[in-house]
């Protein structure tokens, strides 16, 4: 349950997947969901790499 | 240097990053994910997904097959989700106050420092230096510490005071350091130390939970 990684990097599905594959328990999936949607919502529009270019 | 574009480099730094992760799916949305806010550049992914899985197979069959940090055991729990939530909460926040924190030292204090170009590095090492005399977790990258936290041994860690404080601040000292060097900034240092954090804060929200409810978490996670 400890490997809830960054989502301030702005990558939420690549982060969630990749707390599966690192641990190899899919039981953490949902709860990883969770946790990084949440936390993506939160950090709003700042960011850690600038040059991650906005397209709406 | 291989007469790529700007663009397919970009590509191909975040393919490796999965690779190094043993992480294949994930690496190659991570490419397609990554360069954009709120974005996905769809193109990306199906030649990402052929790398990423050439790469797993060859980086793996080097090192190894198994998880980066091991398997996880336990049954999965209906009830551990709210706290899940808060977690989700924290992250978010302390995302925030560290690309913040970051971003300040960067472009405000290192750039308006009246020294010389070549003298800033070192200044910033030498800060770098005096934490780590005292936190040494915080020099290098990290993963074994962060390896040694997920699995609970807490005895090779110098005990100051009690372990929510420091974990907590042990997450900022590690953003001071990756500040420090932020002359030499890199995108692989920077998820590097993202991992640590979310690592770290993990762990400290997981023992603060263990303690509230100790019959839904449990501390050898």
């Amino acid at each position: 349950m400890l490997s809830l990684f960054r989502a301030a990097g702005k990558a939420p599905i690549a982060v969630t997947l990749m707390v599966v594959e690192t641990t190899g328990s899919y039981q953490l999936l949902p709860a990883c969901m969770l946790a990084v949607a949440i936390s993506y919502l939160i950090s709003g529009d700042v960011f850690i790499y600038k040059s991650q270019v906005k397209i709406m | 240097m291989l007469g790529l574009s700007e663009k397919d480099r970009e590509k191909i730094l975040a393919v490796g990053i999965g690779t190094i992760f043993k992480a294949p799916i994930g690496g190659a949305i991570l490419a397609a994910e990554i360069l954009y806010k709120a974005d996905l550049q769809v193109d990306i992914i199906f030649p990402g997904l052929v790398a990423s899985a050439i790469g797993y197979s060859i980086f793996g069959s080097i090192v190894g097959f198994t998880p980066v940090f091991g398997f996880y055991q336990q049954q999965f729990d209906p009830f551990r989700l709210p706290l899940y939530a808060i977690l989700g909460i924290v992250c978010g926040i302390v995302g925030v106050i560290y690309a913040k924190i970051f971003y300040y030292f960067k472009d405000h204090f290192f750039k308006n420092l009246k020294l010389n170009i070549y003298l800033k590095p070192v200044l910033g090492m030498f800060i770098t230096g005096i934490i780590g005399m005292a936190f040494p977790e915080i020099l290098g990258i990290g993963y074994g510490w962060l390896q040694a936290v997920i699995d609970g041994k807490f005895q090779i860690f110098n005990t100051y005071g009690t372990f929510y404080i420091i974990f907590h601040i042990f997450s900022f000292y590690k953003d001071n350091i990756y500040i420090f060097y932020s002359r030499f900034w890199s995108f692989w240092r920077c998820i590097c130390t993202s991992l640590f954090i979310g690592g770290f804060l993990g762990v400290g929200m997981g023992i603060v939970f263990h303690d509230l409810f100790p019959s839904l978490v449990h501390t050898n996670t």
